[in-house]
């Protein structure tokens, strides 16, 4: 399972550094991503790419980095961390220049080589508290 | 909010943790904090942060300038600096 862990790695990282073209080399026609910041589930490569495009237009010096990754049959988990500053619109939220840390969990199902299906949860209420959309406790 | 119970029963000490992240920007310079880090200011980034926050007054400099010369006072200004330029 060494080479589904490197294709989701590389799903998960790559587009963060510039290569956009990895989500059509790794992501299948049929592909669906659910994602609990999403309000419809993403469908398709043109899709996963416009779902990543808004983070990366907010947080244009964003990275992520896989930290551990667990396969078992058809799927990998990914555990990763994204950490970027704010220089460009997130959520309606106007640019802070603030750097935020973030973490999450990715299960994608792989099928002939390709990523066909997404499970993601990541911290997004941490990324509106450190963006000051949500009060921090000292301000509440 | 003091602590105690919110009205709807949740502890309200409970509703801070929860709302709590991990990690936080500095105040002063923006960056990404970790609750257990040992923080120090990179005096550039602190530069670089307090510049993003003046962006867009720094964007719409020559336009207020060019409205305060157009204006009475500015206009004034300019006579008054004109008068009480030394000679060559």
């Amino acid at each position: 399972m060494a080479d589904a862990k490197q294709i989701v790695r590389r799903l998960i990282e790559e587009p963060w550094t510039g290569n956009m073209d990895v989500i059509d080399e790794l992501i299948g026609s049929g592909y669906i991503g659910y994602d609990p910041s999403a309000p419809e589930p993403i469908s398709g490569p043109d899709g996963a790419r416009t779902q990543i495009q808004q983070y990366i237009d907010g947080f244009p010096n964003g990275r992520i980095t896989v930290d551990d990754q667990i396969a078992e049959g058809d799927k990998v988990a990914s555990r990763w961390t994204a950490r970027g500053t704010q220089t460009g619109e997130v959520a309606g939220i106007a640019p802070t220049g603030k750097e935020v840390t973030v973490s999450g969990l990715t299960i994608s199902r792989l099928e002939d080589g390709k990523v066909v299906e997404e499970w993601t949860t990541w911290d997004t209420l941490g990324m509106l508290v450190q963006l000051g959309a949500i009060p921090a406790p000292a301000q509440a | 909010m003091k602590n105690g119970t919110a009205k709807d029963g949740f502890p309200e000490a409970a509703m801070s943790s929860f709302f709590a992240s991990r990690h936080m920007p500095c105040a002063e310079c923006g960056a990404s904090v970790a609750a257990e880090e040992t923080h120090t200011c990179d005096p550039e980034r602190v530069l670089e942060f307090r510049l993003f926050h003046l962006r867009d007054s720094m964007s719409a400099f020559d336009d207020d300038l060019r409205g305060y010369l157009e204006s009475a006072e500015g206009r004034f200004e300019q006579w008054l600096a004109e008068r009480d330029r030394p000679p060559p």
